[in-house]
């Protein structure tokens, strides 16, 4: 609900006129792993995103909505869940290509004993090469820090990588987006004294379309 | 024999003023004609004679002139340069433009005329050119020459006022140019005008004056120029040449991606899902080819920006000037000046 808020009061202060505004929609697909590699999860469903450029400004969010089954050897015994995962990233471009993002992630499952749910903070560089009217590809990567588990537990270390590619015809005003993001989470936990690593991997894969106004 | 071979020389070298001016043919007095046929016919005497008697009947100007001149001719003959230069000096007077040409006429009558023309004071050629000039700006040019150091006195004088262009010392040839504007300071109106210089020197004193018709009128304004002449605006934009830069960024970005995940997955994990990085790997690099293979975004050209911007910088600063010329231009009046015939009198 905040995060709703911050992104309604973003979108109304920077004028219309002034900025640009991507909206986007497609499907997603991910693979998750957590704790060892029994616990394999697939899944896809539906992915939106809205992104409003202004000057140097620009504002990203991306949510996704998956069905995520097991996989593997192991799979009978796991229960299948869903995620609804949200980001939200605000980058501003300090050189020619390259942006400062700073960002937050919210990542719920249902049931809650399937998998964790978990949110974070992120810091990180997002370098995007305009490469032909219509035609873009970034790469990102930022720090995943002050995780919060539903399962209790810390990460000192978070990391993610991002691609993204978007081509449209003539300048690009509706066009295909693809971006994958990649998802290491090195989360430890402490029972009975004893600290155990349980670290949480994830890709997704989203294939779209978008449309700048 | 020496007064004899002196007077054939003399008709000899006189023949030419009869070819060339035909003081005779030209008259319409039968005195003066027969004074010239006199003259003609080596009768210096007769001619003498018949030119005074011409004289003093009533001739045109012209005609007494010729007389004044014939009777010159004739004393200049018969070596009587005292007489023969006081007669030039009525010819003069009469008529001040006259001039002889020394390699035609006789030295003995050339030297006559001269000695006539140094001690006559009349003001001699008085030109004006017709011309078109800005009043106040541009100036009117007056030529003449007077045969004596005299006084001069020269001026304007129209329906619309008067003002006198110079008065000065002045001797020979002298040039000097009316700025267009009245003694109040504006230009004269449409009409007839009339340039009279007086030469004053002791006793003597002689005007002459030419008619001109002024027309005033409006001067030209000039044009705003869209262009400069010699820089014509460049293109601000050019298209670069194809280039596989696209592919080659796509390729790297993708090969950034995939590495970076193949080096952070977890070994514990059991690899991870590399089935999304590969497909969304092959569509940036797909992207990056469509990119390369598409036609290249136009590019702002710096240099042509500056040079373009120099260019109207320069053309705005010369429609300003153009702007305060024709401002100036509106205020000011051209005037169109056209000569007349000139006379000339002595007092």
């Amino acid at each position: 609900m905040r995060l709703a808020a911050l992104i309604g009061f973003t979108l109304a202060a920077a004028p219309l006129s002034a900025q640009q505004v991507t909206l986007g929609a497609g499907f997603a697909s991910s693979d998750y792993r957590e704790q060892a590699d029994f616990l394999h999860f697939r899944g896809a469903g539906p992915a939106a995103l809205v992104t409003v450029e202004r000057g140097r400004l620009a504002l990203r969010a991306d949510a996704w909505h998956l069905s995520m089954d097991p996989t593997g050897e192991a799979a009978a015994g796991l229960e299948s869940f869903t995620v609804d995962e949200i980001n939200v990233r605000l980058g501003v471009r300090a050189v020619s290509v390259l942006a400062i993002e700073a960002g937050y992630l919210r990542r719920s499952v249902a049931p809650s004993r399937a998998a964790q749910s978990y949110s974070a903070a992120t810091l990180g560089l997002r370098a995007a090469y305009p490469l032909a009217p219509g035609a873009e590809v970034a790469v990102r990567t930022s720090y995943v820090a002050g995780t919060d588990f539903s399962g209790g537990g810390s990460a000192p270390f978070g990391i993610e990588l991002g691609l993204s590619a978007g081509y449209g015809p003539g300048s690009g005003r509706f066009r295909v987006t693809g971006d994958y993001g990649f998802q290491r989470i090195d989360r430890h936990t402490d029972q009975n004294g004893t600290r155990l690593s349980v670290p949480i991997q994830s890709s997704v894969a989203r294939l779209g379309l978008a449309v700048r106004f | 024999m020496t007064r004899i071979a002196t007077l054939a020389l003399a008709a000899a070298l006189s023949i030419p003023l009869a070819a060339t001016r035909s003081p005779v043919a030209a008259q319409g007095s039968a005195t003066l004609r027969r004074a010239g046929q006199a003259y003609g016919n080596l009768s210096y005497s007769e001619a003498i004679i018949l030119a005074r008697q011409a004289s003093r009947e009533r001739l045109s100007s012209d005609d007494q002139a010729q007389a004044y001149e014939l009777l010159g001719f004739a004393y200049a003959s018969l070596d009587s340069t005292r007489l023969a230069t006081e007669a030039f000096k009525q010819t003069l007077l009469l008529n001040p433009d006259r001039a002889l040409d020394a390699a035609k006429v006789s030295p003995k009558i050339t030297s006559a005329f001269a000695l006539a023309l140094a001690q006559v004071l009349v003001l001699r050629d008085l030109r004006i050119d017709s011309t078109e000039f800005v009043a106040g700006t541009g100036t009117l040019p007056i030529r003449f020459t007077v045969t004596r150091t005299a006084k001069l006195r020269t001026r304007l004088i129209g329906p619309s006022g008067e003002v006198t262009i110079d008065s000065a010392l002045g001797e020979g040839a002298v040039r000097l140019a009316w700025n267009g504007l009245l003694s109040n300071g504006l230009p004269p109106a449409r009409g007839t005008y009339r340039v009279i210089v007086e030469a004053s020197a002791g006793r003597d004193s002689y005007a002459a004056s030419i008619p001109l018709t002024i027309v005033a009128g409006a001067v030209d304004t000039l044009p705003h120029l869209t262009s400069l002449p010699g820089y014509d605006l460049l293109p601000e934009t050019v298209v670069p040449p194809r280039s596989w830069k696209p592919v080659g960024l796509a390729l790297m970005a993708t090969s950034l991606a995939v590495g970076g995940s193949l080096a952070l997955e977890n070994s514990k994990l059991g690899g991870g899902g590399r089935r999304e990085i590969l497909t969304i790997g092959a569509g940036a690099a797909l992207v990056g080819l469509f990119a390369t293979l598409k036609k290249p975004a136009a590019v702002p050209a710096q240099a042509n920006i500056l040079y373009n911007s120099l260019v109207r910088e320069q053309l705005a600063r010369r429609n300003t000037e153009i702007a305060a010329q024709n401002a100036e231009r509106r205020r000011q009046v051209k005037l169109a000046v056209v000569p007349e015939p000139r006379s000339g009198r002595k007092s």
